[in-house]
């Protein structure tokens, strides 16, 4: 690490564009691994922190064009960084500067500036600038950041695309009357560049764009009456065709090396690294990046749109600015996590800059080099709308299970009651409508807790607490349950329990909902005079529940579509119109939860084998 | 009947299933005595001498995670159930903590369920 007085001054350069960190330094060496491809190694000013990757400036002497001489003519180049040494990676193109930075040689003295975003000085009394494509970006980082002056910006864009963040140019001219902006497409025109540039005006013109825009833009000007000094260029890509640019970089076939190779395509790719900046700062996800200390070095759009505060009110100040609201314990608990260089996911409730609350869904990284926690990223996404969604579906959830269940118990009671002949005798014919009324009413009630069941497991709500259970009385209960259907049905049940079960450690609840599905499956699609079977067994790890029935079995071909949500087999649904296509549908939701496995096996006609494995001990209790 | 006749309180703000059971147990020689929640509840037991709780959960002015706090409270001694649709295993373990773990399922229980239940708790034939 740099010591601290330098790293001030990287501190302190990001968001006041005021001091150029300009410095001259001598070639140390230099290889062409490539033909098309040079390596120069710079010296390093100690001045300033230079971090692996940014774009510095390199700036050639001064050069001639057919109307002057322009002092200064820089290209954006990516860096790596050691001790002792700046690394500049130069692709070679026909462009005149590149071929230039190609003749440099040992011994010669250059200048860079850097890094990137930094290289325009603007003075107190504003630019003009001139953009094309996304050369934009520096000059919008200006707008934004409210630098006093009066600036008139012209951007330009190819006809088939519109500039990203026009919007966000929008918003800054209605903020601040200082600032005038118009959008072209196309190439500049003579008179388009009149209106913003005149002799008498002393703000400098500041070009930012493709390399043949720069070059075009800047002849206009100077046939214009500009002097040459009033000139500053930074020249963000050789060619003008972006598009194609854009794709020749995830090209695999032009670059085989990426992204297998990332830091060489980051070196030799520097529009790469223009691109990553551009997707960090636009993309619709918050994006903030703290030094290891927590202290806020940069924000993008998105970010300060969840939080309403802006970069520069966001700079140099920690997260707790929106946040805070937690005990301290949790950020205690929080910030020892992130130092010890793990990643983190929380949920936490923060407040914006205009004092409305939000939920927020964070996830923390910490960005190593080497081992050395050099920065994290943080991003935010706002959850209080999914959070309240949330709990009105488990609110819902709840009424209905108070709100549907009570009246069917109180239709269920009241049957009961007259089938006991509390209110006088029946006669046969009575009777039989009033079993009907029962029957529909327990399969309302089956069917009600069935999707229960199902939207718990949907919503992960579904809660696991386990306790020791006798898995002989649960099994023993639920046939006493299915006493009248297999009565109805003539069905001989067997029981086979092993003698010396072990404790078994599990949910007796949700137990009680595997063995349901499972039998009265078995009992509802057995024909009159068959069998069922069930056994509880077990070996040294798990126990197992077979279930095992002489019934009608389950066609081949529909086997795999066993465990969908609603499914239900050809058979199944000639047998028993009222099925509801969950029960084993949940079954299969519990097993896997549980940390179980179910099979089984079928042959249509003949019977069926379900068998539930679950571990003895060790399934968790999760809330 | 020469036995002592048992009373039973009902805590059920749900008139048609509290009758029901009133209706039931009558017939099966109980003494039963109706509470709307919780809140009533406690002011029967004051006054009346009651053998066994049957209790709901979900109840206006008083519910009866509440009524069990407050027969807790009180070092309550007289055996109950609770009855309800509330039947989550987080609802559970609240009621274990509660002394309320002697819990059938409203809507998974007959009238007949319910009585023969009570009775096992009672011991009476």
């Amino acid at each position: 690490m740099e010591d601290d007085a330098s790293k001030k001054v990287l501190l302190q350069r990001i968001p006041e564009i005021t001091v150029e960190p300009r410095f001259r330094v001598r070639i140390i060496s230099r290889e062409a691994p490539e033909a098309d491809s040079i390596k120069l190694v710079l010296e390093k000013p100690k001045e300033f922190i230079f971090l692996p990757g940014q774009y510095i400036w390199l700036v050639l002497p001064k050069r001639s064009t057919t109307r002057g001489i322009i002092d200064r003519h820089a290209y954006s180049i990516a860096s790596s960084v050691d001790d002792e040494f700046l690394q500049l990676f130069v692709r070679l193109t026909h462009s005149e500067y590149l071929q230039a930075v190609g003749n440099l040689k040992v011994g010669d003295e250059v200048e860079i500036i850097g890094p990137m975003g930094s290289a325009f000085c603007v003075p107190p009394q504003g630019a003009v600038m001139i953009s094309g494509g996304t050369g934009l970006a520096p000059f919008m980082s200006i707008l934004k950041s409210h630098v006093p002056g009066v600036f008139s910006l012209l951007a330009y864009h190819r006809e088939e695309q519109l500039l990203p963040g026009e919007q966000v140019l929008e918003s800054i001219t209605q903020e601040n009357s200082h600032v005038s902006i118009s959008i072209h497409a196309g190439i500049p025109t003579r008179e388009q560049i009149e209106t913003v540039v005149s002799p008498t005006d002393a703000r400098p013109v500041l070009i930012s764009g493709p390399q043949v825009f720069v070059d075009h833009v800047s002849e206009l000007c100077l046939s214009l009456g500009v002097r040459p000094d009033r000139l500053s260029f930074e020249a963000l890509y050789p060619t003008g065709r972006m598009t194609k640019e854009l794709h020749s970089m995830f090209d695999p076939n032009l670059h085989p090396f990426f992204p297998a190779d990332e830091s060489r395509a980051m070196k030799e790719l520097p529009e790469l690294g223009e691109l990553f900046y551009m997707v960090v700062k636009q993309t619709n996800n918050h994006v903030v990046i703290t030094d290891p200390n927590g202290v806020i070095l940069f924000v993008n759009e998105a970010a300060e749109q969840i939080t309403g505060y802006s970069f520069k009110e966001m700079y140099h100040q920690t997260p707790r600015l929106w946040g805070g609201l937690m005990s301290p314990a949790f950020y205690k608990t929080l910030w020892d996590k992130k130092s010890g260089g793990e990643k983190i996911v929380y949920e936490v409730l923060n407040r914006r800059k205009d004092g409305r609350l939000y939920v927020a869904l964070a996830r923390i990284t910490p960005i190593l080099r080497e081992d050395e926690v050099i920065a994290y990223v943080a991003t935010e996404e706002d959850i209080t709308e999914f959070r309240r969604l949330d709990k009105a579906k488990t609110e819902f959830i709840y009424l209905a299970s108070h709100q549907l269940l009570t009246p069917l118990s109180a239709i269920s009671w009241n049957a009961e009651t007259l089938l006991d002949g509390d209110a006088g005798a029946l006669s046969p014919q009575q009777q039989k409508y009033v079993v009907e009324i029962q029957q529909g009413n327990q399969r309302m009630v089956a069917l009600i807790n069935a999707l229960l069941n199902v939207s718990r497991i949907e919503m992960g709500t579904l809660s696991i607490s386990p306790e020791p259970v006798q898995l002989e009385a649960i099994l023993h209960s639920v046939l006493h349950e299915l006493e009248s259907s297999i009565q109805e049905n003539q069905l001989q049940v067997k029981q086979v329990c092993a003698k010396d079960v072990p404790a078994v450690h599990a949910d007796p609840h949700l137990l009680r909902i595997i063995f349901q599905n499972l039998l009265s499956n078995a009992v509802k699609y057995t024909s009159s005079g068959g069998q069922v079977e069930c056994a509880v067994t077990f070996d040294k790890e798990n126990f197992h529940i077979t279930v095992s029935d002489s019934g009608i079995g389950i066609p081949k071909a529909q086997q795999g579509k066993l465990f969908q949500k609603l499914f239900r087999a050809d058979n199944a649904m000639r047998k028993d119109t009222h099925g509801t296509g969950l029960g084993l549908y949940l079954v299969k939701s519990i097993v896997d939860r549980l940390g179980g496995t179910i099979v089984f096996e079928s042959v249509e006609n003949q019977g069926t084998t379900f068998q539930v494995s679950l571990p003895l001990l060790g399934i968790e209790k999760k809330i | 009947m020469t036995q002592v006749q048992k009373t039973i309180l009902i805590v059920e703000d749900e008139r048609v299933l509290a009758q029901a059971l009133q209706m039931k147990l009558s017939k099966e020689g109980f003494t039963v005595e109706i509470a709307e929640n919780g809140e009533e509840a406690l002011r029967i037991l004051t006054t009346k001498s009651i053998d066994f709780i049957v209790m709901d959960l979900l109840m206006p002015v008083m519910d009866g995670f509440t009524f069990l706090e407050q027969l807790q409270e009180r070092k309550n001694k007289i055996p109950l159930m609770v009855l309800s649709n509330l039947g989550q295993p987080s609802d559970l373990e609240r009621l274990k903590q509660l002394g309320g773990d002697d819990f059938l399922s409203k809507s998974a229980s007959s009238l007949s369920d319910i009585i023969g239940h009570i009775k096992q708790r009672l011991d009476v034939e």
